[in-house]
């Protein structure tokens, strides 16, 4: 499975793009979050991978901006590795390696921003 | 029976013959050889540890400018450090946070940026005499160009600290970090097996004078820190080192969610296994040091304790509790006490750090004492009798409640005396305006409430922080007993004041 974020404009985001692309495409994509105020709105949803340039064409064609999925990220040479962001983690994107390193497993986060303020260096950003 | 003394070593380490392994590789060696072969063979355990530690700062001495000041108060980066001693002296704390940038910046990043090199802006003020005749100065200074910058920490390096949950429900932000609600998380601090203080458990070798590993460069142990409490494990060390010569890998600023700021050090003691005890303490595992695990979520010192764990279930990534697996988080780093282990058996092997005996050893009996504050006013002393009414009641008959009792809050309860809800003079208000009369459609069910023996600043806060102007006051069954209203804390803090 693959992650993407989908941008949905203020002009569009009272269309009902995302279940126009699930019937058009019959993918059964999966929405992991959803962010939407009269503004605009920011999806993260999860889709097979083979599936993924023809729902990336499918949305990108009802002018939504399609991004690969990494709602966080941490900062390296900020983090000294204590682990106070693991037990924050509902979905196991971040691991502790046998050498006592934190790993970002980027590809198991639902973007839930749990940890983000569990950082005491601010290691881990949001992604714009 | 294997006796060592200091000097022994010493000498082995300056010949460069000195056996030194970490406390983690220890561990091994004592299990394999057992504990006489391994005093024998084995010179030095060195130990780690790098974590938070709130009781940190620095004095420094800026040097005289000219004219001269007699600093009164002054500000480094914006955060303001302590003068109480002679005219360019302070002390700057870790935990004071920034004026301008309050919960992001403090005194713990103003002493990394400052051991990092980095230009700091001091600023001060002063009234002036006619010794010290300025009364204001602002410039730029780096570490190099004070005369003395000393790290001096009146508490460090905890021999054990207790495990952190939270059985509240909602998500608390303490100095063991997030707690997310219905236990749902633990947080812990301290490397275990690492732990300086848990490798010499009695203090034989750790006391005044003692060389360590402080912050990157070296330091001494000149005394038992702040809180020291040996009779239950619970020791502490006041330590002091030589800024100049830390690096800020080891030293880093850190920022703890709606708590505050503090300092990371990285702090580690050679222990000289001066004979077998000493073997057989240093092969400590974490399997060995048990620590509480304690609800942070209830607001009294005497915080409950819902079961020991051992470092080795924490440091597992998950430990049990109420039947369910809860995941744990570190809050100090083990890979960075690795590190301070591992460079201070370099600096040893390499002849570059001579092992020195303390001139008085730490305190084993020492007992920590609590602060009582007299009178400690609880909900009990505010309590008044609630006015109630039932579910059925109609809005009307809700408002002439609260015009014959004179009050802003109607309780509401079931048959068996219950919360159900609450109901405010404004609510009823807005209710008559939209011509409303069901009492159901506009009570709120999600209540805030005390408990008698909540310390009333507890309760204050819980008002405050709700925006709220009274909490009903339960018992364990849920039943009504009364209701503690904001105005009459008001007035408890306006007689204190006078």
């Amino acid at each position: 499975m693959k992650k993407l974020i989908l941008h949905f404009g203020e002009e569009i985001v009272n269309n009902a793009i995302t279940a126009k692309v699930i019937l058009e495409t019959q993918v059964p994509l999966n929405i992991l979050r959803a962010d939407v105020h009269e503004g605009g709105g920011i999806f993260l949803i999860e889709v097979p991978e083979d599936d993924c340039p023809r729902i990336k064409a499918a949305f990108e064609a009802e002018s939504v901006k399609v991004e690969p999925g990494k709602m966080i990220e941490k900062i390296d040479e900020k983090c000294i590795n204590c682990g106070a962001c693991y037990s924050l983690c509902p979905t196991n994107a971040i691991e502790i390696t046998p050498d006592s390193t934190i790993q970002f497993k980027y590809e198991n986060c639902i973007g839930c921003l749990y940890c983000i303020d569990t950082c005491p260096f601010g290691a881990i950003t949001i992604q714009e | 029976m294997v006796i060592k003394t200091y000097a022994e070593i010493n000498e082995k380490i300056k010949r460069g013959d000195a056996i030194v392994v970490t406390a983690e590789e220890m561990i091994e060696i004592v299990q394999e050889n057992g504990e006489v072969k391994a005093a024998k063979e084995i010179d030095v355990v060195t130990t780690g540890t790098f974590g938070a530690m709130c009781s940190s700062g620095a004095f420094l001495n800026f040097g005289h400018s000219d004219p001269p000041i007699k600093m009164e108060k002054i500000w480094l980066n914006d955060v303001e450090a302590y003068h109480g001693t002679a005219a360019v002296d302070c002390y700057i704390g870790a935990t004071k946070m920034s004026e301008k940038k309050p919960f992001i910046y403090g005194g713990g990043h103003v002493i990394e940026d400052m051991v990092a090199g980095k230009p700091i802006e001091l600023r001060s003020t002063a009234y002036g005499t006619d010794c010290y005749p300025r009364e204001n100065l602002e410039t730029v200074i780096t570490i190099d160009d004070l005369n003395q910058a000393i790290l001096c920490n009146p508490r460090n390096g905890y021999q054990r600290y207790n495990a952190a949950t939270n059985g509240r429900h909602e998500t608390i932000y303490t100095y063991m970090g997030k707690l997310l609600p219905n236990y749902r998380n633990v947080t812990y601090s301290g490397a275990g097996c690492l732990n300086p203080l848990s490798n010499d458990p009695d203090y034989e070798t750790i006391g005044i004078g003692t060389r360590i590993f402080l912050g990157g460069g070296i330091g001494y142990v000149i005394g038992e820190g702040t809180q020291h409490n040996p009779t239950t494990g619970f020791g502490t060390i006041m330590v002091k080192g030589d800024l100049k010569q830390m690096t800020s890998k080891f030293l880093k600023g850190a920022v703890y969610t709606k708590y505050g700021t503090t300092l990371y050090v990285g702090l580690g003691i050679p222990i000289p296994i001066l004979n077998e005890g000493l073997a057989h303490k240093t092969a400590v595992t974490d399997k060995d040091i048990t620590v509480n695990l304690v609800d942070y979520g209830v607001p009294s010192r005497n915080r409950p304790t819902l079961k020991t764990v051992t470092y080795e279930e924490l440091k597992s990534g998950k430990i049990e509790l109420n039947g369910k697996n809860v995941s744990t988080s570190s809050l100090s780093s083990l890979k960075m006490a690795r590190e301070v282990a591992d460079t201070l058996k370099n600096w040893i092997q390499n002849c570059e750090f001579l092992l020195s005996a303390p001139v008085e050893n730490l305190s084993t009996t020492q007992v920590f004492k609590p602060l009582n504050v007299r009178a400690k006013a609880t909900v009990r002393s505010y309590i008044k009798p609630a006015i109630t009414c039932s579910l059925e009641e109609t809005v009307h008959e809700v408002a002439k409640k609260i015009i014959a009792n004179a009050t802003n809050h109607i309780v509401v309860v079931d048959e068996a005396n219950k919360l159900k809800g609450i109901v405010t003079s404004w609510d009823v208000t807005k209710a008559v305006a939209q011509g409303i009369d069901n009492l159901a459609d506009i009570v709120t069910t999600r209540v805030y409430t005390a408990s008698l023996d909540d310390p009333i600043d507890f309760s204050a806060r819980e008002m405050t922080k709700h925006n709220i102007s009274a909490l009903p006051v339960i018992d364990s069954q849920k039943k009504v007993i009364g209701i503690v209203i904001a105005e009459s804390i008001l007035r408890h803090f306006d007689t204190n004041r006078t």
